[in-house]
């Protein structure tokens, strides 16, 4: 054989182990996404019971007050919790949260305050590592399939920094899950809680309303638990979207690989035809030479 | 009277039921169709869904019990950290998990194992 069919031959025989690769992690992303959704949807009866439970709350004592509802007058340092991935493969889904996490990093300096970084998935932490950006705060282990465990931790400690003035504010960089099709790199502020989220003016309060114990102590639990909730919320969009952006990206490298072992069986058989047509034309050259010398 | 039991990782149960009997931080509470708008804090320990002819068993982690009424018909939410019904406690587990926390607990004071200690009982003796 040839060293030129030998070559093409050991190509097609490497990209087509690799399109079974890619395959292989298409379907898998395939369906984590519809895992992932089923997560989205449960954890959604608890967030709107809870909002609905504050709504309450607020609707009884006229107005809320509590620190983690409070807007800091002149806030210094401002913090910032970018949900990444753990692994890539995942096309521009780490890239589009970044760089939105870049640009509000950006308008948090053009306000004069400092950013305090804090990150979650592998590859957002050695984003900022690489760039020498100190973290506040690092986790990471669960992208793909966050446990409520994991936004409980976060979630507290974003609460403890915020009430112990390491930060004035707290912002979430993360993916929101429109559809299979389509992701958004979204930002939003977790802390201080916007009272716009919890305050519903159009029923009365209630003449007799108990609250076991206090509402100001009832308050205390809700409200991180509001905060964790939605913490949670914003691992389980990613989550979700990160593996609709890796079943993008694995199909698309897997009909490349289909295209490009199109392309080099063609160059395989022009090369056998091109060994062939040469054997060919040697054995009709010895033939001539053989029946030439033989007339003389 | 409408039931639901959430924890923020799924609805555990929903249905139509006649009182439901829940811990509160301040002692149990009953609920019965038309109860005043309430908002309770509970402790960890078992929640009882009465229906008729029927009882449903069940364990919360803590969380809140939120009584509201619209249009004359009451409401229960039990908003939980974690919970569990009857049916999805593995007894056996419970138990292994009882020893190996009072193991823990022997030689220092830990509050998250202490937390995950009453948990663990609440369920083994529900099935109890």
């Amino acid at each position: 054989m040839g060293a030129k069919l030998r070559v093409v031959r050991r190509r097609i025989r490497s990209v087509q182990s690799t399109m079974k690769i890619t395959r292989a992690m298409e379907l898998i992303a395939a369906s984590r996404i519809l895992k992932a959704q089923q997560r989205v949807e449960a954890a959604r009866p608890y967030a709107e019971l809870l909002t609905r439970a504050m709504e309450d709350v607020a609707r009884q004592t006229g107005a809320l007050f509590h620190p983690l509802l409070e807007e800091r007058p002149e806030p210094a340092r401002v913090g910032v919790l970018v949900i990444t991935s753990d692994r890539g493969l995942a096309g521009s889904y780490n890239a589009n949260v970044l760089r939105l996490a870049e640009d509000l990093m950006d308008s948090v300096r053009a306000r004069g305050c400092e950013p305090v970084t804090y990150a979650t998935g592998k590859k957002g932490i050695s984003y900022f590592r690489f760039r020498g950006v100190p973290l506040a705060g690092s986790w990471s282990g669960f992208s793909e399939v966050p446990p409520y465990r994991a936004a409980v931790e976060i979630g507290r400690r974003l609460i403890a920094d915020f009430a112990e003035g390491r930060i004035d504010e707290q912002h979430v960089v993360y993916t929101d899950f429109r559809s299979a099709f389509t992701q958004r790199a979204t930002s939003k502020r977790f802390l201080p809680i916007s009272p716009t989220e919890v305050r519903d003016v159009r029923r009365r309060p209630h003449a007799e309303y108990l609250f076991e114990p206090g509402p100001s102590e009832i308050l205390d639990e809700l409200l991180p638990q509001y905060v964790i909730t939605k913490v949670y919320a914003a691992l389980l969009e990613s989550a979700a979207s990160e593996n609709a952006a890796r079943r993008r990206a694995m199909k698309a490298a897997t009909d490349n690989a289909e295209e490009l072992v199109k392309v080099l069986t063609r160059q395989a058989n022009r090369a056998r035809q091109d060994e062939i047509t040469l054997e060919i034309m040697d054995i009709v050259g010895g033939a001539e030479a053989l029946a030439s010398a033989a007339e003389e | 009277m409408e039931v639901h039991v959430v924890t923020p990782e799924r609805e555990v149960w929903v249905g139509e039921a006649r009182m439901v009997v829940a811990r509160g931080v301040l002692g149990e509470l009953g609920i019965l169709e038309g109860h005043v708008p309430l908002l309770v804090r509970l402790t960890i320990g078992p929640l009882r869904i009465l229906r008729d002819g029927e009882e449903v068993f069940s364990v919360v982690d803590g969380g809140f019990l939120h009584v509201s009424s619209s249009e004359g018909v009451t409401r229960v939410d039990v908003l939980a950290p974690s919970a569990a019904l009857a049916s999805e406690i593995d007894v056996e587990r419970e138990r292994r998990r009882i020893a190996e926390l009072e193991a823990r607990l022997v030689d220092k004071d830990d509050v998250e194992a202490q937390t995950e200690l009453a948990k663990a009982l609440a369920r083994v003796n529900l099935r109890a």
